[in-house]
């Protein structure tokens, strides 16, 4: 019940340094949703306003934010900001894969729920940073922001939002 | 919440009406009594004759009373406007006449009628008609009857019609001669107004509150009101005087004291109330109708429906009494009874009750909202409003027309409004933004997005997000997204649908209704209606919607949240053809996008095709041409079929005059990009200095080409402003294999200085005009302008901005980019022929390059210049001053060295003034000639280190005015070129000794010496601590002083030959000398102590100037000799028969006048074999000597071998130190060792 009905990853963006979207992946039912990939700009870079009031609170020491706030009924946006800046921001659907609302399963998210995942698109990430081949200087905003293309690491993004579900510990 | 009546949903304050005091003109009714005018005409009605209480002290106490109305204040219990330290009133004032609603409706005027109905109710047998409220459902004439639960009016009852108090006012005299008359008049008044209120039975209290219209004695008034109060049966808490003339404090006091005395009864008021509706609750029968229904249904109310409300009745009550937990407990059985229970179950959907009970619904939801906000439960109340709406969506997809319709969305839209608005209202501490703007937000705590869950809930109950109650301007937003959703469910009716229905089309009519759900909201005809009718402004409601989540999101600094309310009200203008509002909106918003500085292009993209639109629409040919210029950049997404043409961008636009656009590159998305480095990080004037300037397109890769009339590049410095002109047809100097860099190259040459104006912005300045480039590009093509800049200035000089210019024939475009500071990943082009490579430069390298001064061309050398020279040597350098200038230099040398005690120096040549060091005119040079000058000065004696420094300054004889400077500096080494370690070994003197027996007497005046003689060898080991080979040219021991003996004769062993002798450094040189040593005589046994320096002669052996043999003196250390101590020497020989023999005699010498006996042995060794004596005793005669002999036949060759002789002084016990002799050597271990040498 739980695997079709309750909260899944809707969507999973990076977000550098500046602030500049780095990599952004959709789920189902999203993925093929018309407009979806503007709206889900749109919200995660709403969500950026959440990431500098947390920034703000010096003696914030967990890299977990937890959630950065909820849309509507259905979506929630939860961040992660890593040492050096870059903020991790995860969409929930609260409706689920399959997106409707009566397939909801009513279960909510515990505070931490998601930190597997973060974890996970962490581990990832620094996989990424050590690639040779990949130049963190080439995705900044003034070198006109280039996304992400490493196949290597978008599929691992796709694996950690497509295995990510509640009570899960590892992934 | 404007959909509801205000009564129905508003918050409730007991309600106070205020009865003759202020204007007398009518009031106008309220829509509660117009709507519905059985309140007023069976209405109870009070009036009086005495005029109305007015003037100045009138109004300022009824100023002072409103100030009470907490109507408008914030739905909590924290004091706040119109409360005070009360709990909040609502006021009515009316003249001198008011109507109180009816308690009990007319009985039916057709009673008998009734009785032949066949379906009615039984009627009780005794004929009497059960009378009820006119709003009761039991009422023929209530809007609710038979089966309506509630009426909006009834809630306007108790707030605008019946009041929990009345205050009465009235004037009272101090006029001493009417006050009886008065008085009399006020008792009867007061009780006629006392009689009416109680026939209406309504438990009101009556306060009557007197006003003094001047001053008089207090003991007089004191008597009056005891008369007055007696005269009405009034107690003292009901009654009050105003005195006259009281500030406006005092007012305020006054004011407060009535209603604080007024508080409790009116609680009490309202508690009744409750206990009567709980009275009839807890009678769980349905009350008798006063008469059956007779139309429609024949339905009555069920007990359930009783059951909703009395319970609500409840709960308004409470809510009056500001009990807002013990509402909401009652509130929320009334709306279980009312959704789960049978009541919404048994009423048809298409039945007009249908949509009042789900009015009621949402009032209910409302009120429970209210009260579970009021006590802080944000989380439930959340919950709540999840619930009603999970309740209703069931319920109206259940037996109502579903929720794809627009009716539902627009419900949906309503009821998250609602939320804000209670939100809004309530004002949510944790939501309460402060009223000052924060000035330093960093110093105030971050404003909350969300409520964190109440205590209620454990802190791992599994929440869905939503549940923690967000602010206001999320519920707004919610709000638009469904109304958006509403307008595109509306746009997707049939046309059909949407044309006014006439008269005749009654049947449509009905039929629509069966689709379209229009509660609280327009029938589809004004929903969307066709052509131009009259029709529902969606905009208009989104646009207010947006607008309010903009003000909260600004309000929490959620910035971006704002810029896309800004935008989406934007495209709402659009939508609807308000292009300037649009505009007004967007221009800033697009000009300063945060999402262009951030790289969100796909939201850029959206705005910018929003500008092109308006800009399009208002015939704004500026702003069209900049952002035709950004969507041609190829970091937007590429629309399909739209055709990328820059030049045309303003086809079609209707203007008169040719526009202009000046813009900045960071206001817009990238459609060409520039970059300038210098080729290195220092120049100098008048040099050339190399740069490259790269423009590169970024151009949609389907448009047309770019092509730039002008590129401007501009320097802070001084470095002339450099312009690139087209030049059709010029060739680049190479293309890269993939034809996308185009590499030209401008020599200097080429550039000449123009004053020409090629732009009208640019102000007249001086700058280089290139004009051999070609400046059209091509998606994606990168020009690099090989340049070369002649800078005139010193200093720092940095590029500052490219500006690239197009002159067409419909518009200007200049836009500017400013070069960054430090250009990440540059690329170097190089060219080879026609081939071009590229080599990443260092990351340091900028756009900024540091000018120095003119460089001075006079070239300093010192052709005979070594860092190291040598203690006491006489040293010259000589200075070369080589005039590499164009021009003949008039010089003047400085040369200095300094240091601890420097030397001074002195001019070598034949002119030679020691004292005019500083600054010697040296005079003029010619272009490519020199002048040699030569130094020199004494090395000191000791080791040292000076600094020495050569300034030329001159000038140029053709630019006198500029003086030039070169300098030298270097340090120099003072260091002793030698070193020597000494060896001192006793030797036997051939000569005899003098014979004890046979000494001459001393004749006094003989003066010759007749002591002893002895032998010594001196060997200096000299090493070498210089750098370079030097010439030895002679060795000399010097005695300084010796003591107790005559001078020693000295007689060098190793003479050294006229060319002296070469050593290399590090290398070792021995220098031997022989010592004889006589006394004077031969009593005399002191020691003689020897003092000497060693003086070496030396020169450097390779050519050097003026060369003159340098003396270095090395102090040897004394040396002690005692001469009257018996002494062993041993030495050796080599066999002449068979060299591996060794011939040892150890000569024993006794200076002394005593004879000694020594015992004498030598002992056997595993290193040689010997023949001699192995122990014998030998006595020495005084100032004899006498040889042993040994010889030693070595059992190893090639090693020190060890004679262990020994020889012991028998008379003293003392073993005497054997001395090493010639071929000898004392080892430090072993003693003396002899070296047994090969065959």
């Amino acid at each position: 019940m739980a695997a079709l009905g309750g909260p899944a990853i809707a969507c999973i963006g990076i977000i550098g340094k500046q602030d500049n979207p780095l990599h952004m992946s959709l789920f189902p039912p999203h993925n093929n949703a018309a407009g979806a990939y503007l709206e889900f700009s749109f919200l995660l870079n709403a969500s950026l306003d959440i990431f500098d009031l947390r920034a703000r609170d010096k003696n914030r020491v967990d890299q977990d934010l937890g959630l950065l706030h909820a849309m509507d009924e259905r979506l929630s946006v939860w961040g992660w900001e890593t040492g050096t800046g870059t903020r991790f921001a995860i969409v929930l659907d609260m409706y689920g894969r399959s997106g409707g609302e009566g397939e909801a399963s009513g279960l909510g998210v515990k505070e931490g729920e998601l930190r597997p995942a973060f974890r996970a698109l962490q581990t990832a990430y620094i996989g990424l940073l050590r690639n040779p081949f990949y130049i963190p200087d080439e995705h900044t905003v003034a070198a006109g922001g280039v996304q992400i293309k490493a196949k290597g690491f978008i599929k691992e993004v796709e694996r950690i939002g497509m295995a990510w579900k509640p009570g899960i510990t590892t992934l | 919440m404007d959909g509801y009546p205000a009564d129905y949903i508003g918050h409730n304050l007991p309600f106070v009406l205020l009865f003759g005091i202020g204007s007398t003109e009518p009031k106008p009714l309220l829509p509660a009594e117009k709507g519905f005018p059985l309140l007023q005409e069976k209405g109870i009605y009070i009036s009086s004759e005495l005029p109305n209480v007015t003037g100045p002290a009138a109004d300022q106490l009824l100023g002072n009373f409103h100030e009470f109305d907490a109507r408008d204040a914030s739905w909590n219990s924290r004091p706040g406007k119109g409360k005070m330290g009360t709990m909040g009133f609502t006021f009515r004032t009316v003249g001198r006449a008011f109507t109180f609603p009816p308690r009990k409706a007319n009985p039916p005027a057709t009673a008998t009628v009734e009785d032949n109905e066949p379906n009615s109710l039984q009627r009780p047998s005794s004929g009497i008609i059960s009378l009820h409220s006119p709003l009761s459902p039991l009422t023929p004439e209530s809007p609710t009857f038979p089966d309506g639960i509630m009426s909006p009016l009834w809630f306007s009852k108790h707030q605008v019609l019946l009041p929990s108090a009345l205050i009465s006012f009235f004037n009272f005299t101090m006029e001493a001669g009417t006050s009886t008359l008065h008085d009399n008049r006020l008792k009867s008044e007061i009780n006629a107004l006392r009689t009416s209120i109680t026939s209406s039975s309504y438990k009101l209290r009556l306060l009557i509150v007197l006003v003094a219209d001047s001053e008089g004695s207090e003991m007089l008034t004191n008597d009056r009101l005891a008369n007055i109060r007696r005269g009405t049966n009034l107690d003292p808490r009901s009654l009050f005087l105003m005195p006259h003339g009281l500030s406006t404090i005092e007012v305020g006091g006054f004011v407060g004291t009535i209603l604080a005395s007024l508080q409790s009864s009116c609680v009490e008021y309202y508690r009744d109330l409750s206990k009567h509706a709980r009275r009839k609750r807890n009678r769980g029968t349905t009350p008798l109708p006063t008469a059956p229904p007779v139309s429609g249904t024949s339905q009555t109310l069920s007990i359930q429906g009783w059951t909703v409300r009395y319970e609500m009745k409840l709960g308004y009550f409470a809510e009056f009494r500001q009990e807002m937990d013990a509402a909401g407990h009652n509130y929320e059985a009334a709306y279980e009874n009312l959704v789960d229970g049978e009541v919404f179950e048994g009423i048809a959907s298409w039945s007009p009750r249908f949509d009042e009970a789900r009015m009621l619904a949402d009032v209910l939801a409302t009120r429970i909202l209210r009260c579970l906000l009021w006590t802080g439960q944000t989380t439930s109340a959340a919950q709540s409003w999840a619930n009603h709406r999970w309740r209703m969506l069931d319920l109206v997809d259940r037996k109502g027309k579903g929720s794809a319709t627009y009716g539902w969305q627009a419900w949906e839209a309503r009821w998250s409004s609602i939320m804000a608005e209670l939100i809004e209202r309530v004002d949510v501490p944790i939501f309460h933004v402060p009223d000052h703007p924060r000035l330093d937000p960093t110093q105030f705590e971050v404003p909350d997005i969300y409520a964190i869950p109440e205590k209620s809930f454990a802190q791992e109950d599994r929440l869905p997000p939503w549940d923690l109650l967000h602010h206001e301007g999320y519920w707004y937003r919610r709000s638009a997204n469904r109304t958006r959703v509403r307008r595109k469910l509306a746009m997707l009716m049939p046309k059909e649908d949407r044309v006014e229905p006439g008269p005749s089309l009654a049947s449509t009519v009905t039929s629509r209704t069966h689709v379209y759900d229009t509660y609280l909201c327009p029938e589809p005809h004004f929903e969307f209606a066709l052509g131009d009718k009259d029709t529902f402004d969606h905009s208009a409601l989104l646009i207010e919607t947006v607008g309010k989540a903009a003000i909260h999101f600004s309000q929490r600094e959620q910035k971006r949240a704002v810029e896309r309310a800004g935008f989406e009200i934007a495209q709402e203008h659009m939508k609807s053809g308000r292009w300037q509002q649009a505009w007004t909106l967007l221009g800033p918003l697009w000009r300063n996008l945060s999402w262009r500085k951030t790289g969100w292009w796909i939201l850029v993209e959206e705005v910018s095709w929003a500008v092109r639109a308006c800009a399009r629409n208002l015939d704004d040919g500026e702003t069209l041409i900049a952002v035709e210029w950004e969507l041609m950049s190829d970091l937007l997404t590429t629309r399909a079929n739209w055709q990328y043409n820059f030049s045309n961008c303003l086809e079609g636009l209707d203007i008169e005059e040719r526009p202009h656009a000046i813009v900045d590159a960071d206001s817009l998305a990238p459609c060409m990009t520039a970059s300038f480095t210098f080729g290195a990080r220092e120049g100098h004037v008048g040099e050339a200095l190399s740069a490259q300037l790269t423009i590169t397109s970024r151009a949609q890769p389907v448009s047309t080409p770019i092509q730039l009339d002008e590129i401007e590049l501009t320097f802070d410095g001084g470095l002339m402003a450099l312009s690139l002109n087209h030049s059709e047809g010029a060739e680049p100097a190479a293309v890269s294999g993939d034809g996308l860099v185009e590499y030209f190259e401008t020599a200097l040459n080429e550039s000449k200085t123009s004053t020409t104006v090629s732009s009208p912005t640019t102000p007249l300045t001086p700058r280089s005009v290139l004009n051999l480039v070609e400046l059209t590009f091509r998606p994606g093509l990168r020009k690099v302008f090989n340049l070369n800049l002649v800078p005139r200035d010193s200093g720092e000089v940095r590029a500052s901005q490219v500006v690239l210019s197009i002159r067409e024939e419909s518009f200007y475009f200049d836009i500017g980019i400013k070069l960054q500071e430090i250009v990440p990943r540059v690329d170097w082009w190089h060219r080879k022929d026609a081939l071009l490579s590229r080599r990443k430069l260092d990351l340091d390298l900028h756009t900024s390059i540091a000018i120095l001064p003119k460089p001075p061309k006079l070239q300093i050398e010192l052709p005979t210049w070594r860092r190291t020279y040598y203690c006491d040597e006489l040293v010259y350098i000589t200075v070369r001053l080589r005039n590499e200038e164009i021009d003949t230099a008039d010089i003047r040398l400085h040369i200095n060295l300094s240091g601890i005690d420097a030397p001074s120096l002195s001019w070598s040549s034949e002119d030679a003034d020691v004292t005019s060091l500083e600054g010697r005119s040296v005079g003029e040079v010619a272009p490519r000639k020199y002048i040699e000058e030569t130094v020199s000065f004494r090395a000191p004696k000791e080791m040292q280190e000076f600094s020495f420094e050569i300034r030329a300054d001159y000038i140029l004889v053709s630019d006198p005015n500029t003086p030039i400077s070169k300098a030298f500096k270097d340090s120099l080494q003072i260091v002793a070129p030698f070193e020597a370690n000494y060896e001192f070994q006793p030797r036997i003197h051939p000569d005899p000794w003098p014979n004890y027996f046979n000494i001459n007497t001393i004749d006094k005046d003989d003066t010759t010496a007749r002591g002893l003689k002895q032998k010594w060898s001196h060997t200096a080991k000299i090493a070498s601590f210089a750098t370079e080979p030097l010439v030895i040219k002679s060795v000399e021991l010097k005695e300084l002083s010796t003591k107790n003996s005559l001078p020693a004769s000295l007689t060098t062993t190793s003479p050294i030959s006229e060319h002296g002798v070469a050593i290399q450094p590090n290398d070792l040189y021995q220098h031997s000398f022989d010592l004889e040593l006589q006394k004077k005589s031969l009593e005399d046994s002191h020691h003689i102590t020897l003092t000497f320096e060693l003086e070496i002669i030396w020169e450097r052996s390779s050519p050097f100037p003026s060369a003159v043999p340098t003396s270095t003196t090395l102090l040897v250390p004394p040396l002690t000799i005692p001469f009257s101590e018996p002494r062993l020497i041993g030495s050796c020989a080599y066999s002449a028969i068979d060299p591996s023999i060794i011939n040892m005699t150890y000569t024993l010498e006794n200076p002394s006048m005593h004879t000694l006996t020594f015992n004498l042995s030598m002992e056997a060794s595993e290193e040689f074999a010997f023949s001699g004596p192995k122990s014998c005793t030998t006595q020495l005669l005084p100032l004899s000597r006498k040889d042993i002999k040994y010889n030693l036949l070595p059992m190893k060759q090639g090693i020190w071998i060890r004679p262990s002789f020994k020889c012991v002084d028998v008379g003293f016990g003392r073993t005497l130190r054997c001395l090493a002799g010639e071929r000898c050597r004392i080892d430090r271990q072993r003693g003396l060792v002899v070296w047994a040498q090969a065959e």
